[in-house]
Parts: C-alpha cells; structure tokens; sequence
C-alpha cells in the first residue's frame, strides 16, 4: 500500500511567514510540481522533511544539517521575528497530512520562541521550547481527526510515511542529488536489498544452524568416545579434523579482515582520485576567487569613493551645482554693478565739474571717465555728462575718441570717494566665474552623476554575484574525510595515493595466499571427515549421526540459500534499473550505458555503468549521471516484492538535465512512484507572462501532471520583509 | 508465508535434494507445519519456526535432539 | 578704507551657528569621522553653506539664539580656501536688496566704523540664512522625512 502526502503546511517556516492556512500546498496522486526559484523556498520543502523525520534543518551557508533546537532562531521568518516585541512568543512549525489505504494522519510539529532581548537575529535574544509533536489520524470514513497520544505509536505513524532504510532512495535534495546514492559506498545497494528481501532472515538461520552444527558434532564425537571401541585413529583424526576446523576459522577471519582492508584502502583510493580532481578544481577555483576579489575590492573603491564625491560637486567649480536655482542673482548682480558704476561714474564727473568749472563746458574733464563709460558714450553716441548726443562725426563724438585715445598724462587719481569698492566687486564678478556660466549644464550634470553611480553600482552588482557563486561552488566541493582548511597540495595526495595502492596490492597478495590456503585446508578436512565416517563405531545410536548429517549440509545449504536470495535480488534491481535507465533516455540521441550491480569479495555491491563492450564508461554527462541515480531509485520501488510504496520527493536539476531527459524524466517517473513532489527552479522565468518558461508551460498542460504551484519571492523588498508567496496553477 | 518460502528456498539445493530425493513436486508442496515427511524437513522447520518464537541455538538444538530421539 | 581691506575685514569674520543644531551637523557632516545614515557633507562649512544658500532659496532667515548659546567655526576665508566659491556666495549674498538696507554707493562714502558696522550686519545675514537653512532641514531630519539616499542634498536643493 502506498502512502501519498495530502498536504504540506509551513508556519512562519523560513520565508513562508504566517499561519499553516497561509502557506499550504496541496497534493494528489500522480506527479506535483512546485516552481520555485533559488530562495524561493525551494529547499526549505526539504527541510521540512529533514525536521519531521531528523529533528535537523540544513544550514544553506554551510551545507551542513544543524538540529532544530539550535538552530531555531534561523528557522522562524524574517517578518515574523520582526513582529514579535520583546516578551512576546512566535511559533513555527510543519504540518503534514498523509494517507495510507486505510487512514489518515496529520502530523504537527512545531517549536515556540520567546523574544528576550533586543537584537533580533541574534540566537540569544530567544528562548525555544519545542513543542510536543501533534498527531491525529482518522479513518477515510469520519472526517474527524482524534488524537493519536502513545508516543510510540507517533514515532511508529512518523516512520511509516517513509521508511528508515529506504529514506535515502525518497529524496533528492538539489545539489546533493550525487551524494543521494554514494556508489562508492559498498552499503547503499546493499541497504536496499536488505529491507526489501528478509535476507536478515536467512543471516540468521544460518548462523543457528552453523552453531546446531557445532553442537551435534560434538556430540557425535562424545558418543563415539563413549562406546566400547576405542580407536586411536579415530580420535586421531577427529583431533586432526578440529586443529583443521580451527585453522581454518582463523583463516577465514584473517581473508574477512584483508577483504576489509582491501576495500578501504580501495575506497580510500577513489576518494583520493575523486579529491584529486577537486584539488585541482579547488585551485582553480582559489585562483578565480583571489582574483574576483581584487576587481571587486577596487571597483568598491571607486564605487565609493565616487558616492563620497557627489557631495563635493556642490562646491567644485567644475560642477558647480551650488549655482542651480540663483541665475537671478547673477543677473542681479550683473545689473547693481552696472548701476553702481554709472553712479560712480557721475559722481566723479560732478566733482570734476565743481571743481573746473571752466573745463567743464568746453572740454570733457580732465579726471576722465573710465574707459569702459568712455567706449559707452562712444558706442551709444552720447554724452552721459552733458546728456547730449554725441553722433558720429560730431565735434563731441571725436573728443570723446580723441579721450579716448590720448595718453594718461594725469597719473594721480583724485579721489572721489572715501572707500574705493569697485575692486571689491569688481573682483567678486570676476573670480566667480566658473559658477556664473553653469546653470544650464547642472541638470545634465546631476543625471549624469546617477547614470555614473548606476553604472558603478551595477557592475559592483554583477561582480558581488559572480563572487558568490564562485564561492558557493567552492563550498560543494567534497573533500572527504579531510579537513577543509587543511591545504592539500598535489603532492600530499598523491604520497597518500600511492599509499593506498600500495596497502591495495599487500592485501591483494595476502588475501590471495590465504584463499589458496583456506581451499586446501578445506578439501584436508572434508578427507578428514570422510576418514571420520569410515572409522566412526558403527554402533552409535542412529540419531547421533543423522543429526549430525542433516545439519552438517543445512550449513551448507542455507549459506547458499542467503547468497542467492541475495543474487536474485540484486539481478532483480539490475534489470529494473536497466530498464528504467533505457526509458529516461529514450530521448536523448547518446546511446547510453548499461547498468551493473557487481559484488565484492566482502559482499558489498558496487554500480559499475559499462558500454556493449564491458568497459567502463567514463566522462558521462551529468545529465547520464543523474539519471543513473534515478534509475536505480526507480529500480528499488519497482522490484518492491513487499508492496510498500512512499513518496518521491525529487529536487529535479531540469537544466543539467536537459530537454531530452526532461521529457523521459517526466514521463517514466509516474510509471514507478505512486506519488511525486518534484522541485524545479528551472521552469520559472519572471519575465515571461504567467511566469514559466516553454517548458513548464508544456509540463503544466500534461495530464501526468497532477498539481502544479509557482512560489515567488519579491525581490524588490529588504530581505527581512522578503516572504514567499504560493499560487496554485493547478 | 515467510517461512515457508525460506524453507524451500534452502532445500531447493541441489545437493540437499539430491542427498534427501526430495522432487519438484514434494518441494513446492512443503510448508514448517507438520505433519513432515522427512527429517531433514522437520530439522529445518524447527529451526525456521523457533528461530521466529525468539529462541535461541541451544533452545532449539535441544529441541532437535527430540526430533532424533537423542 | 579700499577694496582690498574691505574684503579682508569680511573674511575674516567667523560666523556662527545655534548649538541646538549641533546634532543636525554631526548627522549630516564631517563622514568619515562620525557614520551616519544619511549622506553627508565633508567640513561643517559645506553644510554651512548648503544650509545657507536653501535658506536663501527658501527665503527662510531665522535670527540666531542668545549669543552664549552659539558657538563659531571657521572664518569665511578659508572656505575651501583654493577656490572662488566664497566670492560666489558673496555675489549672491550681495544681491539679496531686500536684506541690504544699504546702497553699494552709499557704502564708499560711510566712516570706518560705520563700514565695519555693515560687515557686521552681511555676517548676520549669512548667520540667519544659515540658520533658517539649518531649522528646514532639521524639521525634515526629526520628522524622518529626510531621504535616505545619496542624492539627497541635490533632490532638496533642486525643488
């Protein structure tokens, strides 16, 4: 029986804000699809799931799973946290609604926080109680739902949505989508096979059976000692026959740990050779980042030291803005002086009169006006002492330009007034200058002061981004087991390569001489024990022997037993996968691999993707690699003998994929999962009317395609008012 | 049935239906419930069974040492 | 007295401001030293003078406080001491007729003493303007009208 998620409901959960009814999806059978852009509430889906069955969120600035509880301060929404005032609580939660054939649950879980102090983001200023998790169930035929209070019995109903050991297969999660399965893990296959077979059932048997082996042939042989025959070769051989069995077992245990030995130094080998590629990537990535970073720091610079400037074009006379708005002033200005002088002018005009009475009639004084009055008169053809014209040719007019042009015999200036100003503002009109011609220009100057300061700040932009996703591809980059802020140079990793293969080869030898000894002490005792039966009293009691007999081959037989059921299981797997993977990427033109499952000495399960020929392939898009994954998940739900089914809940990569693949994607999954949530970033684009791109308007009009919600987060708004808003398309 | 499936899984050895002449027929036919027809039949249902009631290896051999009237 | 010691008496004169408005100076002056979320001028000068010239946009003059309760800054000469900026604000300050209660001509004949009396009172002028200036713009910074942008000087200067 399947279980399908009816709804998912967040309270005041990352960037949903508000209550349960606020921010709900609601699902069907079949395949559902949530658009979400990057932030948009993509992962926080996950991290509902995360909650529900771990207790932990993922921190997305360090990829790394935090528990709830301490976590929690990052947990509650932004606009939440800001509502909340000092004393006052806030609560977050997840509310989930599943069916099985025969009921329905309704799972809460939540956790309070109490707003103590003033900083908002800090995880001091909150205390966080977790509340108790809330279930209620009901049959389909109440509506009502009751609740469900033994404690078990929730943990049982949280389980039972998707079980433990098959949580892995049921979810993707975005970038993580290749640390879902590890192939290089010998248990992921394994772990599947497991809860799908009752292999652990066979493990058992056998391991009762070898001790009720044990038990019987030590019986057998105290009942031989006890009868009346006694023989030494007899007890010889069952001696020589324990000394074999002894040495044997030490054998084997020894081929065990060599086994293990190899494998870990095997495993140690991939993952160098994977971390070799990532060092080279990671240097690589070091390089581009250090770089970034000095254009970054120096566009900064001079992104703000231009902000520090715009101040200044107020007072620089190259921009002059102070001037804006007082061409009346100028003009003013200009029109006072010309008064002032003319005013001048006449009163040292009227002083030279009162004071040459004679000259003045006949000839223009002698303390001349000044040139600028002089060319005036001449200009205008008037005489502003007498006030009489002065045309051109007349006897006036040519004195004025003899005036004017005649040497200053008088060198000393009368003085006609007490405090002889006109330098003063004189000078004003000059010096000021560069102010008194730039109105016109300062709109144009200001606009141009914002286009500069956008120009700057977009580039800064653009740069900032490219920056964060350099860095954010630095952070995925897995280094295994090592400590990231260890350097590790090329030449470290290759000594510890060499390391490895050299453990590889030391243990491949070891494990060869000892398969070789195990075999031939294996075929000594079976002499041994045939040599035992022949000199066995053939007086004993009957039953001793049989007993003896019967479980001797069940050792045999149920050790068989386990590893075909095992084999079965994973040729099973094998063929579900294959089939799967050939209908993912029926679209594509690339002829792809095959899946193989193949076994290790140690009975680990190892994926292998090989070409017609048996080699590997290697090089395979991501699109291929993905896929791969996908095939296998696929595989473990359909070769599922035991009907139990769950959820998919998928954050599908559309683009690395590619449209091929999308096609098969959303084609096949359906065919093998009752239920689907899939996650895509890929299918929105805001630009484009109803938001989608040529593909998710496809997608929508399908019929495979049960439900179908846009999440969009305005960007536009200051990140601590940011919400995500949820439309139903479907 | 569980245990009737891994009771004939063990026995479809060849060697074991050889050494025991147990056939395709009888194979299909078995279940852990008695009444058994052959004693390699009713050691492994024994086990089978027990092993599910939570004994341990030395409840059951002594149990099997009834079987063999030892 | 000429042109030269004319202009010099004025420019030395140190004008000065309410210290109430010593709050407003420090939001929007002096970056660097003092952060603040509103853009800001260098030296307290440039304030000054924006402040004034908005005050004189404005028609907005307003007599300063009680004397012990103002304090002075620098002396009109060394505002931005390189440049004719000053000259350009005395140009203006110098048109304003409905302030000046004296005729430029009027001026070359007045006694010493008379003379140092109008500079006295074209200080006042620039003060009260300042002043005026400096009252708009704290109205707008308490009301938290003040635009929190880059271009906030300019957008208020350009209304």
């Amino acid at each position: 029986m399947a279980s399908i998620i009816n709804s998912i409901s967040f309270k005041n959960f990352f960037n949903y804000y508000g209550d349960y009814d606020d921010t709900r999806y609601e699902f069907e059978e079949g395949v559902n699809i949530v658009v979400a852009d990057n932030g948009a509430g993509k992962s926080k889906f996950f991290n509902a799931f995360l909650w529900l069955f771990y207790d932990q969120v993922l921190d997305s600035d360090d990829k790394q799973k935090k528990s709830v509880k301490d976590f929690a301060v990052k947990i509650i929404s932004d606009k939440a946290k800001k509502e909340t005032s000092i004393g006052e609580q806030v609560q977050t939660g997840i509310k989930i609604e599943y069916s099985t054939g025969l009921f329905k649950y309704q799972i809460v879980k939540s956790f309070t926080a109490t707003r103590i102090s003033e900083k908002i983001t800090d995880f001091d200023s909150w205390q966080i109680t977790i509340d108790d998790i809330e279930i209620d169930k009901t049959d389909h035929v109440l509506p009502k739902y009751k609740p469900v209070y033994d404690a078990d019995e929730k943990q049982k109903i949280i389980s039972k949505l998707i079980l433990p050991t098959l949580r892995q297969y049921s979810f993707f999660q975005g970038e993580e989508v290749d640390k879902m399965i590890d192939f290089n893990k010998k248990s992921s296959i394994e772990d599947a096979v497991r809860t799908l077979t009752n292999i652990s059932k066979y493990e058992e048997i056998a391991d009762i059976v070898k001790e009720i082996a044990e038990k019987a042939e030590k019986d057998l042989n105290k009942q031989t000692k006890s009868t009346s025959e006694h023989n030494d070769r007899l007890e010889q051989a069952i001696g020589l026959k324990k000394v074999l069995q002894d040495k044997f077992s030490q054998e084997s245990e020894k081929l065990g740990e060599f086994n293990n030995l190899y494998e870990s130094a095997e495993q140690e080998k991939n993952d160098l050779e994977r971390n070799f590629a990532n060092a080279e990537k990671r240097k690589e990535l070091d390089d581009k980042i250090s770089n970034k970073r000095k254009i970054l720091n120096q566009v900064k610079e001079d992104y703000d030291s231009f902000l520090d400037g715009i101040n200044n074009r107020f007072f620089d006379g190259n921009f002059s803005w102070i001037s804006l708005g007082f061409e009346g002033s100028v003009n003013e200005f200009k029109n006072k002086i010309k008064d002032y002088r003319q005013k001048r002018y006449e009163k040292q005009a009227l002083l030279n009169a009162a004071e040459n009475p004679n000259d003045y009639f006949t000839l223009l004084p002698v303390n001349s006006p000044d040139a600028v009055t002089l060319d005036q008169m001449i200009e205008g053809e008037h005489c502003y002492v007498c006030d009489r014209p002065a045309e051109e040719g007349s006897e006036a007019h040519n004195y004025l330009l003899k005036l004017k042009n005649r040497p200053n015999e008088d060198s000393s200036r009368r003085e006609f007034v007490k405090n002889d100003l006109e330098d003063f503002f004189g000078n004003l009109q000059l010096n000021s200058a560069p102010f008194l011609n730039k109105f016109e220009s300062i709109p144009t100057s200001v606009l141009r002061t914002r286009e500069k300061e956008l120009e700057l700040k977009k580039r800064l932009d653009k740069l900032s981004s490219e920056m964060k996703a350099l860095v954010s591809q630095r952070k995925d980059i897995l280094i295994a087991g090592t400590d990231s802020e260890r350097k590790d140079t090329a030449s470290d990793i290759i000594n510890q390569y060499k390391g490895a293969i050299r453990r590889m080869e030391q243990a491949s030898s070891r494990i060869e001489r000892l398969q070789d000894s195990i075999k031939g002490l294996k075929s000594k005792i079976l002499t041994t024990e045939k040599e035992i039966t022949n000199l066995r009293p053939k007086d004993i009691p009957k039953g001793f022997t049989i007993n003896y007999e019967i479980s001797k081959d069940l050792v045999e037989a149920s050790l068989n037993a386990q590893e075909r059921v095992f084999d079965k299981m994973v040729s099973l797997l094998e063929n579900h996968a294959n089939e799967h993977f050939q209908n993912l990427i029926k679209y594509n033109d690339i002829k792809g691999g095959v899946l193989r499952f193949d076994k290790s000495p140690s009975g680990g399960i190892s994926l292998d993707y090989i070409d017609e020929l048996g080699n590997e392939v290697s090089g395979a898009s991501e699109g291929f690699q993905r896929m791969k994954k996908f095939a296998v998940v696929m595989s473990i739900i359909s070769a599922n003998t035991s009907q139990y089914n769950y959820p998919l809940l998928a954050d599908a990569p559309l683009s690395a994929f590619g449209k091929a693949f999308n096609k098969g994607f959303f084609e096949a999954i359906p065919n093998v999962f009752p239920q689907s949530l899939i996650l895509v970033k890929d299918l929105y684009d805001k630009d484009s009317e109803d938001k989608l791109t040529d593909l998710g308007q496809q997608l929508i009009k399908n019929d495979y395609i049960k439900t179908f919600y846009i999440n969009e987060v305005d960007e536009e708004l200051p990140q601590i008012e940011r919400t995500t808003k949820i439309e139903r398309r479907k | 049935m569980g245990r009737n499936q891994i009771l004939r899984e063990i026995l479809s050895d060849e060697e074991i239906m050889d050494k025991y002449k147990i056939n395709k027929k009888e194979l299909d036919s078995i279940t852990t419930n008695a009444p058994y027809h052959k004693k390699v039949v009713e050691v492994l249902s024994v086990i089978i069974n027990e092993n599910d009631n939570h004994l341990n290896s030395s409840m059951i051999y002594k149990k099997l040492k009834n079987v063999h009237n030892i | 007295m000429n042109s030269q010691e004319f202009k010099s008496n004025l420019v030395t004169k140190r004008p000065r401001y309410a210290n109430s408005r010593i709050p407003l100076l420090e939001a929007l002056a002096n970056k660097g030293s003092r952060s603040s979320e509103y853009s800001q001028f260098g030296p307290i000068y440039e304030l000054y003078i924006y402040a004034m010239m908005i005050g004189i946009k404005k028609k907005n003059r307003l007599p300063l406080p009680p004397r012990n309760i103002t304090s002075d800054f620098l002396e009109i000469g060394k505002w931005k001491r390189d440049s004719s900026l000053v000259d350009f604000l005395l140009m203006v300050i110098f048109t304003q007729t409905d302030d000046i209660n004296f005729d430029w001509n009027e001026l070359e004949d007045m006694e010493e003493e008379q003379l140092n009396k109008v500079i006295s009172e074209v200080v006042t002028i620039i003060e009260e303007y300042a002043n005026g200036g400096l009252e708009y713009l704290e109205n707008l910074y308490e009301k938290g009208e003040l635009e929190n942008s880059h271009y906030m000087f300019i957008d208020l200067y350009n209304n």
